[in-house]
């Protein structure tokens, strides 16, 4: 009933409207050793696993308003940074590390990220030449979940993806929350039969993928201590908040002339390039991908808030931030571009969002966060003139100790492979330079390690 | 006003306003000014040439259209079968009769001129210096690529305006000589001597030439000032 | 017997002159890569004067601007090897001034690179009124080696 030794972590198994489900279980104090750091000795007291992820949004930042000035421990938030004020000490931010083109052209929101995560400049999508690092990470720590990685986009579109393992061939991404829900409780890939099942996320949602697995709920609440009890509550509450959340995405829409039902829930409801439904559906993502993680479902992840080029608009305005950070005069009184600052500050908000919702799981003796380490990143710095000097880098987590966050960093205009070989090494690969041509580094960032 | 005397001796006939006198004239020393400040590297003098010159040049083409009747593009600009009639039976004999105003081959040189000023004037606007430290007042609109383009034809159209004027001083020195008809006092007195049969000419009064001016001056300065970056 | 002699004297010279024509790829690369930056830094001091004439420069262009020019700057010299000039046969603005007199060449780099650093430095600074006189500065540089050793045509 409760397995630890699979490779799908600790679940619960059950029916629910004709199809299996299943429901992962946070790791509970029952399963870990006295100190809370590592598994039950009964469970083989290996460390509690530790994941990576990476997030992305579109089109940068406003340098001067983005850029702390402090460096080190306690640094200063600039305006487009004042959203991280609440997450602040999981976070550390590096500034002034570049991507050097090396002679090759500046493919406007392609070289800079592509640069940031394969190691190599590029100026062609076919040109790309190595992985990029969280598929290399996959491969290593991939192995001891489900999953061996989680490709997730905001944006509704499972082409939004920036994990591959050449220019060909991008892992395609689970688009809405609807799509990921489906797929961390709804699959069930032990039964053959049931290969092709696609439950009915509606009927998931409204009767509780927790009503599926009532009887062993109770069953494992019966053996668990008052603080585990406690923990698995606030757990099973919080699966039924989002289920909530999700059920209005799932709404049916007003009938239609013709009448026709739809057989399916749309994957996404309304228009989710505007700014505020985006924040939303990512959010909500957000608080799955911290189950889905907690549950060992996966170690590794990638989400897109936003594309490269960004696709964020607000409703009613049909410039959206990309153009504007093209088209839109620098407004002389406030020295910046006022449109272009608000859409950067709502991208960092949306930040602020997804740490904490990794921060709000308790996990052994800290959080899940604790036991993370995510790597933010947008495709360029000053998206007006596709600048991919100082490329805006945040990092969230302590990946289980071997991590410093809180800090800010300044790269001096060195390679920003530097922060990409750091994260491998942190991650325990073995590796002692990364990166092709100019890009080629041997030295970490020493700085946020502990 | 000119007398006619009964016994066909010369009289005196009205030919140039003021307007398109003091046009003709003020251009000289600027082009010269525009020049030589170029030469000397006092590029802010060279702009404001530069200005003056378009300035200029747009009031000409106002004045063009309705100024006095000498200075109508309608009144002097003919096609090609009037050229052709002209320099083949009329301008090479010693003694032909003089134009009222400009002739033919004299009026399409007037338009070649203006056009290469205005052409001049243009590329200036856009043009960067190769140290991509002085420019027009409008090169920021471009990249530098297209502001050295610029530039380059701004040197180039520069020399076929010398051309230009060089054949000009050489067509009045023809007139001098050949045909014996005297075109310089003319443009600095506004009158020739006319004999015969006097063409009726209508003169507009020099107080509009002044308004449309200053309405152009003013123009272009807030052309300049607010959406140029000297 | 003497038709062949001056036949191969005749391959053998045409042969000397292409191979005297033809440049080195080493020159040929050089004048290519000096023509690609000087045009580069160009274009980016165009820009940030651009700026400045607007009242009120954008720093978030001008920095990563004038750290090109400084970049690029600090490379020049190595794009003037011996035979780089006119006789190479290529299309060059350089001078033969610049072999014949090159100490003041060398010089006029030197200063160049120095004016370009300090402009790095004022943009880094985001003092707008350094970044004008450092912009003064390797303007002024930039016209005295032109005067000297970039022909005109």
């Amino acid at each position: 009933m409760v397995d630890g030794t699979t490779r799908r972590g600790f679940l619960l198994r059950g029916v629910l409207g004709g199809g299996a489900v299943t429901l992962g279980l946070p790791l509970l104090d029952a399963f870990l050793n006295d100190n809370g750091t590592a598994f039950a000795a009964t469970l083989g007291g290996g460390r509690l696993p530790v994941r990576f992820g990476t997030w992305f949004w579109g089109c940068g930042m406003i340098p001067d308003r983005w850029q702390p000035k402090t460096v080190g421990a306690d640094y200063d938030l600039p305006p487009q940074l004042a959203p991280i004020a609440k997450v602040k000490q999981h976070v550390s931010v590096l500034t002034g590390f570049d991507v050097l083109l090396d002679g090759k052209g500046n493919l406007p929101h392609l070289s800079g990220n592509t640069a940031v995560r394969t190691g190599a400049p590029t100026d062609d999508w076919l040109g790309i030449r190595a992985p990029t690092l969280d598929v290399l990470i996959a491969d290593a720590i991939g192995g001891g979940s489900f999953f061996r990685s989680l490709e997730l986009s905001a944006d509704g579109d499972a082409r939004t993806s920036y994990s591959f393992r050449d220019g060909r061939s991008m892992n395609s991404a689970t688009p809405s929350a609807v799509e990921f829900y489906r797929k961390i409780f709804g699959q069930d890939f032990n039964d053959p039969n049931k290969a092709d099942f696609k439950p009915d996320p509606r009927i998931m949602v409204r009767r509780s993928v927790l009503s599926g697995v009532t009887e062993q709920r109770q069953a494992l609440q019966k053996r668990l201590g008052a603080s585990d009890k406690a923990r698995l509550d606030q757990y099973f509450t919080s699966v039924r908040e989002m289920e909530g959340k999700l059920a209005l995405q799932l709404q049916k829409p007003p009938p239609a002339e013709a009448c026709v039902v739809p057989q399916e829930a749309p994957a996404v409801s309304g228009d989710i390039t505007d700014v505020d439904r985006r924040k939303n559906n990512h959010r909500l993502m957000a608080e799955m991908l911290a189950m889905a993680l907690a549950c060992n479902q996966t170690r590794v992840f990638n989400m897109t808030f936003s594309t490269a080029a960004s696709d964020l608009r607000q409703a009613g305005q049909t410039t959206g931030y990309h153009q504007s950070t093209h088209e839109e005069l620098i407004d002389r009184s406030i020295g910046y571009q006022p449109t272009v600052d608000f859409f950067a500050t709502r991208s960092m908000e949306a930040w602020a969002d997804f740490v904490s919702a990794l921060a709000a799981v308790k996990e052994g003796d800290g959080t899940l966060l604790d036991n993370m380490l995510v790597f933010a990143h947008s495709d360029v710095s000053y998206a007006k003139n596709h600048d991919v000097l100082g490329i805006p880098v945040m990092l969230a987590g302590k990946a289980g100790g071997k991590v410093k966050s809180g800090l800010h960093i300044q790269g001096g205009g060195e390679t920003i492979s530097r922060v990409g070989l750091t994260l491998q090494q942190v991650m325990g690969m073995p590796v002692d330079s990364w990166g092709l041509d100019a890009m080629n580094t041997k030295r970490p960032v020493s700085e946020i390690l502990a | 006003m000119a007398e006619a005397d009964v016994s066909g001796a010369p009289a005196r006939l009205r030919i140039w306003d003021l307007p398109t006198r003091l046009f003709h004239w003020t251009l000289v020393p600027l082009l010269g000014l525009a020049w030589w400040t170029a030469e000397e590297r006092m590029l802010d003098w060279h702009r404001l040439a530069g200005y003056s010159i378009f300035t200029l040049l747009v009031f000409r083409l106002i004045w063009g259209v309705a100024g006095s009747s000498t200075a109508r593009f309608s009144h002097f600009v003919g096609g090609p079968v009037t050229l052709f009639r002209y320099v083949r039976g009329h301008m090479f004999h010693r003694g032909a009769a003089p134009a009222p105003g400009h002739n033919p081959v004299g009026g399409w040189s007037v338009l070649a001129m203006i056009a290469l000023l205005a052409a001049q004037v243009c590329l200036g606007f856009f043009s960067v210096d190769i140290d991509g430290m002085e420019s027009g007042p409008f090169a920021y609109l471009v990249d530098f690529e297209t502001g050295r383009v610029a530039a380059e034809w701004h040197e180039f159209v520069f020399n076929v305006i010398l051309a230009l004027t060089a054949l000009h001083v050489v067509a009045i020195l023809f007139y001098l000589i050949h045909r014996r008809d005297n075109l310089v006092g003319p443009m600095i007195s506004g009158t020739r001597r006319w004999t015969g049969e006097q063409p009726v000419l209508r003169f507009a009064p020099a107080w509009m030439a002044l308004v449309i001016f200053l309405l152009v001056a003013g123009g272009t300065w807030l052309l300049i000032a607010q959406f140029g970056r000297a | 017997m003497k038709r062949s002699y001056s036949a191969a004297f005749l391959a053998f010279s045409m042969l000397a002159s292409y191979a005297a024509y033809a440049a080195a790829p080493a020159i040929t690369n050089a004048i290519k890569a000096r023509q690609a930056s000087y045009k580069e830094i160009g274009g980016a001091f165009k820009s940030i004067n651009d700026e400045l004439k607007s009242g009120a420069p954008d720093m978030n262009s001008v920095k990563p601007l004038a750290r090109d020019i400084a970049a690029r700057a600090a490379l020049l010299p190595k794009y003037f090897p011996k035979g780089s000039g006119p006789e190479a046969g290529l299309k060059t603005r350089a001078k033969p001034e610049i072999w014949k007199d090159n100490a003041a060449f060398v010089k006029l780099q030197g200063d160049m690179i120095t004016a370009a650093r300090a402009l790095d430095a004022a943009a880094a600074s985001g003092n707008a009124a350094g970044l004008s006189a450092a912009r003064n500065t390797l303007g002024g540089t930039c016209k005295s080696c032109h005067d000297r050793f970039r022909a005109e045509l």
